[in-house]
């Protein structure tokens, strides 16, 4: 138990109050679009974390693959990535610039992460994914920071769901529970609404993670047949339907509407879960506008999305939307 | 025997952990797991007894063998571009020995894997001949070979020297030669590998290729022919399925082939196959991961197929051979004579 409290202890010095994360982040829309460290991945900040452009998804220590029909995949990914995989992965990461992952709070990530802080002298970040249920929002939230998570944001499917069912107001006690612990808090969506609800309500969030890729690829559900809120009722056998394929359904709608948005913007499923070539998906999502991308990786994928990310990065972009991390 | 039974346990245990483990995931990672699950209604499967065999000449042949995509290394993972390098960092050598093994010690005797030496591909041989003569491994082999047309010896030569029981002209080739009107060439391969005392078969992925040749008179001594059903999502929609198109185009048109599809007319397959009297391995049975194995071998056998050859990874090959021995110990609705 020492070591989460170590970690956990070391977060809370580390980071502002959540008011001055809340001005930080809206100050850095007018700082200078990127940084970059020394092994020369650009960084971005979010409060007072700094953050790596190109961030790592948690689909490497939780092993959801979203393979479509191809059911044994993500058998293959939990295989592979065994807790040692995962440590030198990390590692890897953090050699080549990126210094934070987004992961879920689940046993897994609280027994890797601490032995990855603590016996291999990671430093790597932890975004923790919030899963609170709509009757208990603390505990979820308050676990996750014990554990040693730098930042929390309610995740995507949970924000979509209350969205639904008409509890998405839940979002902004869930934002002070997470402030009130003194780390930045977000919001997650697949569904835009989610983020423009946020918006207009005012939550609080301090950033949004929201799902971005354009869907000029073989497996993407055809236009006409794009429904609301698809991941939550069953996949479709028709080849025409939803089945685990697609997580932005508007992507223009999307950007348009983001580039009005004055937080950081934390862009995942930029590749559709694996459909979309590293180059073409994160050059879309920085020219449309996120301030960083969210990535799932493979150990040896690693050291190739990084260059890319770097490049894309270095170059000048046509980028409508002001920095805003 | 006691072994099987410790298999069994953990193969039950892993599933009821499994069922235990739903309270604590995410909407999302329910979705996934209900509908991995929906695949899998069928009875628990058990696996006392061992996998059957048939026999093609001389060589006796589990009626389930092991798919060479583990030395391979190509999925097949429609537009999903990181699927077959995953596989090949999983498929170390070590782990591709792992995996033969526990073929082996469930019943699995064969392998399949291609020969090409055009691509001056050694992999194939030097892995076997390591497990063979460093691990003591028995598995047989039968060579899946891509000749050059004018140089069909350098192809046969290899499986021969190699140690392979048996050779079979890859899918591709067969297709493209039938495509080509060129079945000569196909006979011409047949008698290179009988000549050199090897079980000879063709494969295909149009059913043109076995119907070209039991028209023609080509005599190998078995077939190869992919078999699936069309009722998993990825399938390409029936009115858009070209014949001779596997492996030839990726499109990027939805309702397009994509590397989703290898038998592209299951019934007039069963129907043809039904009248041939040779031994048929039906391959690409689950399509490349997309139907369940206890969906797929039923499919395969019942619809007449002597062999299944899959592909499996080593946390796969328990389960694979308890579905094979369930669905083989049970009567069949099989209107086809086993013809191995």
């Amino acid at each position: 138990m020492d070591h989460p409290v170590n970690r956990r202890n070391f977060i809370r010095n580390a980071v502002l109050s959540s008011t001055a994360a809340t001005a930080a982040a809206s100050n850095a829309a007018t700082k200078p679009s990127v940084s970059a460290k020394p092994n020369g991945m650009a960084t971005g900040k979010i409060g007072d974390l700094e953050i790596s452009r190109l961030i790592s998804g948690g689909n490497l220590i939780s092993g959801w693959s979203h393979a479509r029909d191809l059911n044994y995949v993500h058998h293959l990914m939990r295989n592979y990535n065994t807790d040692e995989k995962i440590m030198d992965t990390m590692e890897l990461m953090e050699e080549n610039g990126v210094n934070t992952i987004i992961a879920d709070p689940s046993e897994r990530p609280y027994r890797v992460f601490p032995k990855y802080w603590d016996e291999r002298g990671g430093k790597m970040q932890w975004i923790a994914e919030g899963h609170p249920s709509s009757d208990d929002l603390k505990t979820d939230i308050q676990t996750s920071i014990e554990h040693g998570a730098s930042a929390v944001y309610i995740q995507g499917c949970i924000c979509d769901v209350w969205l639904r069912e008409g509890k998405i107001d839940l979002l902004g006690e869930c934002m002070e529970i997470i402030k009130s612990h003194g780390v930045p808090a977000g919001i997650g969506g697949h569904m835009l609404d989610v983020i423009k609800t946020s918006e207009e309500r005012g939550y609080g969030a301090e950033f949004y993670v929201k799902t971005f890729h354009h869907d000029k690829y073989w497996s993407a559900t055809p236009e006409e047949n794009r429904k609301d809120f698809c991941w939550y009722d069953n996949v479709h056998q028709d080849h025409d339907e939803f089945h685990d394929n697609i997580w932005c359904l508007n992507p223009k709608e999307t950007w348009e509407y983001m580039k009005n948005v004055k937080k950081p913007w934390v862009a995942f499923k930029t590749l559709a879960a694996g459909a979309i070539h590293p180059k073409e998906g994160f050059q879309y999502a920085f020219e449309n506008g996120a301030d960083f991308v969210c990535v799932g990786m493979f150990d040896f994928q690693v050291a190739e999305n990084a260059v890319i990310a770097k490049q894309i990065l270095s170059q000048d972009m046509k980028r409508p939307r002001p920095w805003c991390a | 025997m006691s072994h099987d039974n410790v298999d069994r346990r953990r193969f039950l245990k892993k599933t009821a952990a499994a069922a235990g483990a739903m309270a604590g995931l995410s909407l999302e990672e329910k979705t996934l797991v209900a509908n991995a699950n929906a695949a899998n209604n069928a009875p628990a499967p058990t696996i006392d007894g061992a996998l059957p065999q048939g026999k093609i000449g001389d060589v006796s042949i589990s009626r389930l063998i092991c798919g060479g995509n583990l030395i391979g290394g190509y999925a097949h993972a429609r537009d999903l571009i990181y699927v077959s390098s995953l596989l090949q960092n999983y498929f170390s050598e070590e782990k591709i020995f792992e995996t033969l093994e526990r073929c082996e010690e469930l019943g699995v005797n064969t392998v399949v894997t291609n020969v090409n030496p055009r691509n001056n591909d050694s992999r194939t041989t030097s892995i076997l001949s390591k497990y063979w003569n460093e691990r003591g491994g028995k598995i047989q082999w039968l060579a899946q070979c891509h000749p050059d047309s004018k140089d069909m010896d350098a192809v046969v030569n290899i499986a021969v020297d190699n140690g392979a029981a048996g050779a079979f002209l890859m899918g591709g080739v067969g297709d493209n030669w039938t495509k080509h009107e060129r079945v000569d060439l196909i006979g011409e391969a047949v008698g290179k590998f009988k000549q050199n005392g090897l079980i000879a078969g063709v494969a295909g992925h149009s059913l043109q290729v076995p119907m070209a040749c039991e028209r023609e008179g080509v005599d190998p001594d078995f077939y190869v022919k992919t078999f699936h059903h069309d009722q998993y999502w990825s399938a390409t929609p029936q009115e858009h399925r070209q014949d001779f198109s596997v492996d030839i185009k990726k499109h990027q048109d939805h309702r397009k082939d994509h590397d989703n599809i290898w038998c592209i007319n299951s019934t007039e397959t069963a129907e043809f196959m039904a009248k041939v009297e040779k031994p048929w391995i039906a391959y690409k049975v689950m399509a490349a991961g997309a139907v369940h194995p206890s969906d797929a071998f039923r499919f395969a056998y019942e619809n007449g197929a002597d062999f299944i050859l899959a592909g499996m990874f080593d946390f796969q090959v328990t389960e694979d051979v308890i579905i094979a021995k369930n669905i083989l110990s049970q009567p069949l609705q099989r209107q086809r004579p086993w013809c191995a």
